[in-house]
């Protein structure tokens, strides 16, 4: 009994709390994100927090770093090289446009906004929203294409574009730690391309490695321990070698799928089923974190965020789609499918605590990300059925039939 | 029993279709076979290259159907694939000079119906039914060590 510490406790308590708000949620058709949310705010500073054996504290770090490592193997993974070529220009341009058009659109804002009150510069903090901007919710745009059984090129070129956005991303974010940790603007280049670059051969020789060990397991119920074992050994390879840990367990999905030449199920089904337990990690402690003062003290730049990420979002994507000769309604309509933000968004803001440099901004990046998470979590999905009824694919409403 | 006499005996039906194949074609492939419920692809050289189960088929056809997909599961979706892109490159298969005893719990541990027997060029040379098996060990318990 002694070996169970508080943390264990604690962790029990936090997932247990999550699942419970989420199992109401569900049954009254609410956001299970939101639920999560509101389970972890429990444990704040503010309310359980403040008794003495409720903690969130050391044993966190580790756990999101993982979690996130988990998460970068699946979306590496989710595309192969022939995928990625078939999938058209129209989707390529337009993931790219949307991405980059958050980016930018986020970091002009917080650049031109943002006060030099903080521990890093505006340059820097805006470069971290700008990074955590381009990913998207893939679950939130499926829930609304199914519901209303929405069919037609905007509807997949949506799917596609949510697809892999969020490898953009992982890439965007990885650069930005790289510039914002470095010392200096010419070093950080050169660390850049020692970090990215390093930790694209880490992950692929060890994808090489995963694929050659995957072949010989024939148990089905020791494939979850191979894969899981590869991904922790990429991250604390990455960890020693200083290389970009995300971006390294993303090569190594990538690389597995790519080596070991098959539509991937045995590789990550079994690390699929994690996804949800990762979100509700990653949700529940992002509610832990939730700070009201802070929440409170920078009701501005939610609003800049919410606002800005938007912009960049419709303005990229219809640029994109546009620079790829897509038809009238996927350049007007398919930038509002796009708004939903949650749990890679909320997992990347997480990890900036382990970094010595956010410690003092950290909190502040969690509960902005938090609270637009959730705005997104709403607004989101209502954009996207506007979108899809202005572009004229959305079919009979689940449900509705007959009516 | 060795599983070259059990395929003498008993040869089971594999279907097999070409790597370039689509998924309506594999789908159109297990349909013609109510009882088949694993399709292999093979290459020209008759090489096995892979293997589609009818409930891996049955997800990709029905995915527009699905609430939840994962990445991998969109991708998919978007961009449909040959049977060479959507097969599983790991399959589980016998060979001739193995005790049938060996092989069946294969069928039990990844969900089989239909197992394919290879050379050791990985070259098809048969196949096992479960429902044969099932059959015939009703009928005489022993005849598996037979």
């Amino acid at each position: 009994m002694d070996a169970i510490s508080p943390s264990t406790l604690n962790l029990g308590l936090l997932l247990l709390s999550g699942l419970i708000f989420g199992y109401i949620a569900s049954l009254y058709n609410l956001p299970r994100v939101a639920a999560y949310v509101i389970a972890g705010m429990i444990f704040s500073p503010g309310l359980l927090g403040r008794l003495e054996w409720i903690e969130i504290g050391d044993w966190a770090a580790p756990l999101t770093t993982i979690a996130l490592g988990i998460i970068a193997y699946l979306i590496g993974g989710s595309i192969t090289l022939k995928q990625l070529r078939r999938s058209g220009r129209v989707i390529f341009s337009s993931a790219i446009g949307e991405s980059l058009g958050a980016v930018f659109c986020v970091f002009a804002a917080f650049v031109l906004i943002l006060p030099d009150t903080y521990t890093l510069s505006a340059v820097q903090l805006a470069l971290v929203f700008a990074a955590i901007s381009a990913t998207t919710a893939p679950a939130g745009t499926i829930a609304i294409l199914h519901q209303y059984r929405a069919r037609g090129p905007v509807s997949n070129t949506l799917l596609g574009v949510v697809a892999f956005d969020d490898a953009i991303g992982i890439v965007l974010f990885s650069l930005m730690m790289v510039v914002v940790v470095g010392e200096s603007l010419v070093l950080s280049l050169g660390t850049a391309f020692l970090e990215i670059g390093g930790a694209l051969v880490l992950g692929i020789l060890v994808g090489h490695l995963l694929c050659q060990f995957g072949k010989r397991v024939h148990q089905k119920g020791l494939l979850l321990p191979v894969v899981l074992s590869h991904i922790l050994l990429t991250l604390g390879l990455a960890e020693i070698l200083g290389f970009s840990p995300l971006l390294a367990t993303m090569a190594l999905g990538f690389s597995s799928r790519y080596f070991s030449r098959s539509a991937g199920g045995r590789m990550f089904i079994q690390v699929e089923y994690f996804e949800e337990l990762v979100f509700l990690i990653f949700f529940t402690l992002a509610g832990a974190h939730f700070e009201i003062s802070v929440f409170v003290g920078h009701l501005d730049l939610v609003f800049l965020y919410f606002c800005a990420r938007i912009i960049g979002k419709v303005g990229g994507a219809a640029l994109g789609a546009a620079a790829a000769g897509a038809s009238q309604p996927i350049v007007h309509w398919l930038g509002l499918g796009l708004i939903p933000q949650a749990g890679v968004a909320v997992g990347l803001a997480l990890t900036l605590g382990n970094e010595p440099v956010f410690k003092d901004v950290s909190t502040m990046i969690v509960n902005v990300i938090l609270a637009t998470t959730l705005l997104y979590e709403v607004f989101g999905p209502l954009a996207a059925k506007f979108a899809l009824s202005r572009a004229n694919e959305l079919g009979v409403e689940r449900g509705k039939e007959g009516r | 029993m060795k599983v070259s006499e059990w395929i003498v005996r008993f040869p089971g039906h594999i279907v097999t279709i070409h790597p370039e194949s689509s998924l309506e074609q594999a789908v159109d492939q297990l349909l013609a076979k109510p009882c088949v419920q694993d399709i292999y692809v093979v290459s020209n050289e008759d090489m096995v290259l892979g293997h589609l189960s009818h409930k891996r088929l049955t997800c990709l056809l029905l995915a527009e159907h699905r609430p939840i997909h994962t990445r991998r599961q969109i991708m998919e979706r978007v961009v449909f694939g040959s049977a060479e892109e959507l097969m599983e490159g790991e399959f589980v298969f016998a060979r001739p000079d193995e005790e049938l005893d060996d092989v069946l719990c294969r069928f039990v541990d990844h969900d089989l119906q239909d197992m394919v027997v290879l050379d050791e060029q990985g070259g098809l040379v048969g196949g096992i039914n479960l429902n044969t098996v099932l059959r015939e060990m009703r009928k005489r318990p022993n005849v598996i060590f037979d």
